[in-house]
């Protein structure tokens, strides 16, 4: 179990890459209980593989960021003028994590810088509802597993017409890339960066689903937070300790969690204590240590029972009565 | 003399019943009185925050295999605020509150080697592998940092720095909350960062 970095070396990143693999051929070891002879026998191999490494460019990148990342399109070619979905298809190693928006307690979001074809446009990121990551002390929101981060993109209405050296990939394709950086987390972290890319052939007719990743983008699609109803109203009456979230909306919840969307408002790792309304749902949540003055709105992603996410923006009122000093 | 007793007893005892209610994880809170503490720092002496009344205290939260805290390690960033603010009377505690067999747990002897060889200049290095020291602060990341002021009110409770990265290269153009903190409490300014959201590794506690 050799651990094999990829990117660009001196850096602390590197270095830190470099002990941890150290750690995993030490742990290796111990595991197996090996002889010395054969111990040494480990350490000229993994000399050998320092040597033999052409400069600093390593092989698999999955082995080091414990999970891969894939461009990938809902559709599996481009009709000049219409919108369609590319994500950032991440595969996580099991116990490994990567963050959503608001990170939590700890950790950062993956960002991304695209390169797109000249006249292409990608809209923002869309994160889907995150989860609750318990690793006390810390509680963090974010994903495990296969998770797809969605952007829309714009075909420039005339393409088909261009000289191809105007499309990046030539003739007939489009080729997409994006530089990704992204914090890995287990207990410890490692933060990760890879350019992927992305090439799609350009159709003047309307484009069939790839099957491979249809049911990927359905599902991270509907786990995308929406505007609350208008009809819903949402209220928030700082006590003492807790924010008490009130929303009230057609039909009574009994399940539900809140995400802050900014830090320092809630304590995260707070247990929530939620009950029914008849019409809708309240949710006790405790306010954060580190937050020292009043705030005037509480926003945030609510996550209900059957897994439909809205995003809330709820006013804040001081209870003066029980607010505590 | 059954009626003294009593009254006598009850007020402890009230006392008792009113901090055990109090949740755990708010005991550090910027503007109260930073809690009291007693730990053993990695050459024996045991330290009570209570002796450094009239002083600034910092506490740094600290586990020299985290990348986080190495990226401030490596740079000479940490080494260089410990030496002048200790420079300037202020006591410098740093803590490692990784349990033992968790990344980060020291031996004293192996944290004054490792201290010498950083040419860091902590007032010392307290060792608080049963996490009870961390716990009392809700010290959740390496680095976490705290000041308390000479009054022994905390004043700041948070991040090193506003770029939570791992980069060395993002030090020179961040903005470091600890130095602000201690320029600003010592002008006789408020604090105008008090908190932020600490970043880092998280704390390696015993579970």
């Amino acid at each position: 179990m050799i651990m094999i970095p990829t990117n660009d070396s001196k850096t602390l990143k590197e270095f830190r890459k470099l002990s941890e693999r150290k750690k995993g051929l030490a742990m290796a070891i111990f595991r197996h209980g090996c002889s010395r002879m054969r111990v040494s026998f480990l350490l000229l191999l993994l000399l050998l593989l320092f040597a033999l490494s052409p400069g600093g460019a390593w092989g698999s990148q999955a082995a080091d960021t414990h999970g891969s990342l894939q461009l990938v399109s809902e559709q599996q070619s481009i009709e000049p003028g219409h919108e369609f979905w590319i994500g950032l298809r991440f595969n996580l190693e099991k116990g490994w994590h990567i963050y959503w928006v608001n990170p939590g307690d700890s950790g950062e979001p993956p960002k991304v810088n695209w390169d797109l074809p000249a006249g292409f446009g990608a809209g923002d990121l869309q994160w889907p509802a995150p989860h609750r990551l318990e690793h006390p002390p810390l509680t963090d929101f974010g994903y495990e597993g296969e998770v797809l981060l969605l952007a829309p993109v714009h075909a420039p209405s005339q393409l088909l017409g261009r000289p191809p050296a105007q499309l990046a990939g030539g003739g007939g394709n489009a080729t997409f890339a994006a530089d990704v950086k992204w914090l890995v987390c287990r207990d410890i972290c490692i933060p990760a960066h890879q350019r992927v890319t992305l090439s799609l052939a350009i159709r003047e007719r309307a484009p069939k689903t790839d099957p491979n990743w249809r049911a990927l983008f359905e599902r991270s699609r509907s786990r995308l937070p929406q505007p609350a109803p208008v009809s819903w109203k949402s209220a928030v009456l700082a006590e003492g300790k807790d924010f008490v979230l009130s929303i009230e909306s057609d039909a009574s919840q009994a399940q539900a969690t809140f995400f802050p969307l900014e830090p320092l408002q809630i304590e995260n790792g707070a247990p929530q204590r939620v009950s029914a309304m008849p019409r809708g749902i309240r949710l006790t949540l405790e306010k954060s240590d580190q937050l020292l003055k009043p705030i005037t709105n509480l926003r945030g992603v609510i996550v209900l029972g059957n897994g439909r996410a809205y995003v809330i923006d709820a006013p804040v009122f001081q209870n003066k009565r029980r607010t505590a000093s | 003399m059954r009626q003294v007793m009593r009254r006598f007893l009850s007020l402890p005892l009230l006392t008792a019943i009113l901090l055990l209610t109090l949740p755990a994880a708010r005991a550090a809170q910027v503007g109260s009185p930073a809690p009291d503490f007693t730990v053993t720092d990695t050459n024996g002496k045991v330290h009570h925050l209570s002796e450094y009344k009239g002083k600034f205290v910092v506490l740094e939260w600290h586990n020299r295999e985290c990348p986080y805290t190495r990226k401030h390690y490596a740079s000479g960033n940490m080494e260089r605020l410990q030496k002048e603010w200790t420079g300037k009377g202020v006591v410098w505690f740093t803590v490692i509150s990784s349990a033992p067999g968790t990344q980060g747990y020291v031996t004293a002897d192996d944290e004054n080697a490792y201290v010498a060889k950083m040419n860091a200049s902590p007032t010392a290095v307290l060792l608080d592998a049963e996490g009870s020291l961390g716990h009392l602060y809700g010290a959740k990341t390496t680095p976490h940092m705290f000041v308390i002021n000479p009054e022994g009110v905390l004043i700041y409770n948070g991040a090193i720095d506003d770029k939570p990265t791992t980069e060395i290269a993002d030090i020179p153009s961040a903005k470091n909350y600890v130095q602000a903190a201690l320029e600003e409490a010592m002008a006789g300014q408020p604090v105008a960062a008090p908190t932020s959201r600490p970043y880092g590794c998280s704390v390696k506690y015993a579970h």
